[in-house]
């Protein structure tokens, strides 16, 4: 027991430090490092007659697609390393047409590394602002650099709404939660919506503290989603799935609401980032969300640099 | 379909004010009398398209439908505005000849009328994305044009707000800004040039032809108080060396201001009128064609007394 304390504080600062980068799905799942491509497959799942989720692993965007008479609309781009084997899982379903964009959902490379191969051969990018501006800031520290291939060519600040194969698709940008440039995607006849990372993915949930993001954001868009959608929508999450419901971002919003309160409750009891995990707030809801890119320390260490960072201001 | 003489008269004066696009298709709609401009898909004559440069990179196409502005750039060609359908073919000799052969990669619709979006018709199937606001794309689609050409095609991208594209190193600044001439108006500006094309929020040069006779799309979404504002808005937060305007000439920063103030003029003068409480709708209209000359039958007399008359009465 006492070992396995120093282990965790001594993973703990690096841990932070990785959490305070976005590591888990920015720098680190940018570079598709310590994830073997050539072993991936690529499932693919029908949601309607013209949309279709991509889904190659837990720590790989979910890619979604609609496909028509006008070409092909992407979600997400995955990786440059399963860029074959996305068109290949594209051209499956008997899609033959063009790939005329790809929306990206939020900056993250584990949803936009793909987007450079994509846009060499005329597709056109889009995304919140926030997501271009963010991608050409300076590296440093807590930006990793982004290679100017996959920053998006169109961008929009408000909403947008496309018009493509016969769908009408809403994007529609909420107020910060996993970074300050997320988009929904809503298509509206289909009623299917892909929600990026805000949390409707059964798992400790990523939060791009230094992206704009935040816990509040992320409870308070959890409860956006089941606004904007209804009882019937197919929504689509950003890892996992292919396809969740209100009770699956239900247990989510209840996950992070009682793991920020009781975090909050210990920052306000003057205890240390290594007491908190210690004390093992996220304990009972451990089960079935173990083993992603976020441990528990981890995401604990996201949420309590949210909120100091907060207190201090 | 043959107009007659008075009809004629009218349409080209609708057509150098550019008012061409509310003209009445053959079956008149209601709230439109009888006797405005024919049709807007029977091709007119017109003089022979000219390329003007703007800027290194930048080229107009004025004269007959709206103005066209054109960013040249490798990656292709992004248009503000694409005249009347019919002019098509046109558009392009001229673009293909004096400006470049790339592929028009983006059309931006500074409005839903079809002197400016018309063109669309031609552009989208032939590849181009097609930019206009949200409600520019609603209006269209429902048809709330008065005699529009039955096949006009919407933007397939839209947005509220401001949306920016990055084409051939260059940079698209396209701003939504609600209610003005119309509801769907947006500027397009290009920071390298420091010119903003702003459709029809501002008349140059043809002020003495009609543009002091504003058009106040009040169904399609205009006001004239809202137009007003876009207009404090655009000159107090850009940087501006030159003005396309929809129609006329290329001008600058004060010929915005210089419309602006046309416009709250003619608000401050429609509200005094209006005063007492006992003008009615009649009323005004009978004065601003009297007293103020504005050409009966015009598109801005039918389609801008009824709603300044709701707008400025006195309330309660």
């Amino acid at each position: 027991m006492h070992n396995f304390r120093i282990g965790v504080v001594k993973t703990l600062a690096a841990a932070v430090a990785m959490a305070a980068l976005g590591f888990g799905t920015a720098a680190h799942a940018q570079q598709g490092q310590a994830m073997d491509f050539a072993k991936l497959q690529i499932k693919t799942t029908k949601l309607a007659d013209n949309l279709y989720v991509m889904e190659a692993a837990p720590g790989v965007g979910n890619v979604m697609m609609l496909t028509g008479a006008d070409g092909v609309l992407l979600i997400d781009s995955m990786f440059p390393q399963l860029h074959d084997k996305l068109m290949a899982a594209i051209r499956a379903t008997g899609a033959t047409g063009p790939v005329k964009y790809v929306i990206n959902t939020h900056l993250h490379g584990d949803h936009t590394a793909g987007n450079g191969l994509f846009a060499k051969d005329g597709t056109v990018i889009i995304a919140q602002d926030s997501v271009r501006r963010r991608m050409l800031l300076p590296k440093s520290e807590l930006t990793p650099a982004y290679p100017p291939e996959n920053v998006p060519t169109v961008t929009y600040n408000d909403r947008m709404t496309l018009h493509f194969d016969g769908e009408d698709i809403e994007l529609i940008h909420p107020p910060a939660a996993h970074t300050d440039g997320d988009t929904i995607v809503y298509f509206k006849k289909a009623n299917v919506m892909h929600v990026g990372d805000l949390p409707a993915s059964f798992r400790f949930n990523n939060i791009g503290v230094n992206d704009g993001g935040s816990v509040d954001g992320m409870i308070a868009d959890g409860k956006l989603v089941m606004k904007l959608a209804n009882s019937q929508t197919k929504i689509v999450p950003g890892h996992l799935g292919p396809v969740v419901g209100f009770k699956e971002i239900t247990i989510q919003d209840t996950m992070f609401q009682t793991v920020r309160d009781r975090i909050a409750k210990m920052i306000k009891q003057g205890k240390t980032l290594e007491q908190i995990v210690a004390a093992e707030p996220t304990k009972d809801f451990n089960e079935g969300r173990l083993g992603g890119n976020i441990t528990p320390a981890r995401w604990i260490g996201l949420i309590y640099t949210d909120l100091t960072r907060r207190m201090k201001k | 379909m043959q107009p007659s003489k008075q009809a004629l008269l009218v349409l080209m004066a609708g057509a150098t004010l550019g008012l061409g696009a509310l003209s009445v298709h053959a079956q008149p709609k209601p709230n439109v009398t009888a006797s405005q401009p024919v049709d807007q898909t029977t091709p007119q004559p017109h003089p022979p398209f000219e390329a003007v440069k703007l800027a290194d990179d930048l080229w107009e196409v004025p004269g007959a439908g709206s103005n066209v502005t054109i960013l040249v750039t490798d990656e292709g060609l992004a248009l503000v505005d694409d005249k009347y359908e019919y002019h098509y073919d046109d558009l392009m000799k001229v673009i293909r000849e004096k400006i470049s052969t790339k592929k028009v990669k983006y059309v931006i619709d500074t409005h839903y009328h079809a002197d400016h979006s018309g063109g669309n018709t031609r552009f989208r199937p032939a590849g181009a994305d097609i930019i206009s606001s949200i409600p520019g794309h609603d209006n269209t689609v429902n048809k709330v044009q008065p005699g529009a050409p039955p096949n006009m095609v919407p933007a397939n991208i839209a947005f509220t707000g401001e949306m920016r594209l990055y084409v051939g190193g260059r940079e698209i600044r396209i701003n939504h800004y609600g209610p003005g001439h119309t509801g769907t108006d947006v500027t397009v500006y290009f920071p390298h040039a420091r010119v903003i094309c702003v459709g029809d929020l501002t008349h140059i040069g043809d002020l003495a032809r009609g543009g002091q006779y504003p058009l106040i799309d009040y169904n399609g979404g205009g006001s004239i108080q809202g137009w007003i504002d876009r207009l404090d808005t655009i000159t107090s937060s850009t940087v501006i060396d030159k003005v396309v305007p929809g129609h006329g000439t290329v001008g600058t920063k004060a010929d915005i201001i210089a419309y602006r103030d046309l416009l709250e003029k003619l608000r401050d003068h429609v509200a005094a009128y209006l005063r007492d409480g006992t003008k009615t709708e009649a009323d005004l209209r009978a004065h601003l064609v009297r007293d103020e000359h504005w050409p009966d039958p015009g598109l801005s007399i039918v389609r801008s007394t009824h709603g300044m008359f709701m707008d400025l009465k006195p309330k309660g």
